[in-house]
């Protein structure tokens, strides 16, 4: 009971910390590529 | 209390969006790079003109119709500033200028308005995006810009 307690506690979403920060870049990415295209056409 | 992960996802959403927030702020105040503006209050023009209001500045009335642009050819020297207002005279049709931030809807009854700058020599070719009919695909005209100080704007009358 106590360790499966502590396992609990030290449990760190990895999978969905990689994809949150996947997900993140990407939509920079997107928005940032739209971005610029409208600024280059000033 | 809150996770560190959850912690870690909304502070980075937040910079996120605050870092995007200011890009569009950077683009409305410096770069000085507006959004069409609709204009309710005043009566539609029926006749397309353009003229000078000021050094480099134009002011262009353009009509869109069934299936043309009035005017579809329009000369202006190279860094011409274009007040650009663009209405319908009978049903929806809208208006693009190719490689600008130009992308305005003409609506019978309505001006819409956007200023727009022509900093580099060439043809800028400009289309309907809405579709209006059978021959929507040929109402296109272009605006060039030319090393001259000649202006003209000529074509599209039925």
């Amino acid at each position: 009971m106590e360790d499966s307690e502590n396992k609990s506690e030290e449990f760190i979403p990895r999978g969905a910390v990689a994809f949150f920060i996947v997900m993140i870049v990407v939509f920079t990415l997107m928005w940032f590529s739209i971005y610029f295209e409208v600024l280059s056409r000033g | 209390m809150m996770d560190k992960s959850e912690k870690f996802a909304l502070g980075v959403s937040s910079l996120l969006l605050a870092v995007f927030f200011l890009a569009i702020i950077y683009m409305q105040v410096i770069q000085n790079i507006d959004v069409p503006t609709c204009i309710t209050d005043v009566e539609p023009f029926t006749t397309d003109t353009l003229f000078q209001v000021g050094e480099d500045e134009y002011e262009l009335h353009m009509i869109a119709r069934m299936w043309a642009f009035q005017p579809s050819s329009v000369t202006l020297p190279v860094g011409s500033t274009v007040h650009l207002y663009v209405t319908s005279i009978d049903i929806i049709h809208g208006f693009k200028i190719e490689n600008k931030n130009v992308n305005l809807m003409a609506v019978p009854g309505a001006i819409n308005y956007i200023p727009v700058t022509f900093e580099e020599e060439g043809e800028y070719f400009f289309a309907c995006h809405e579709f209006c009919g059978a021959a929507h695909h040929a109402m296109a005209g272009r605006i060039i810009i030319a090393d001259t100080d000649e202006t003209q704007s000529a074509g599209g009358q039925p």
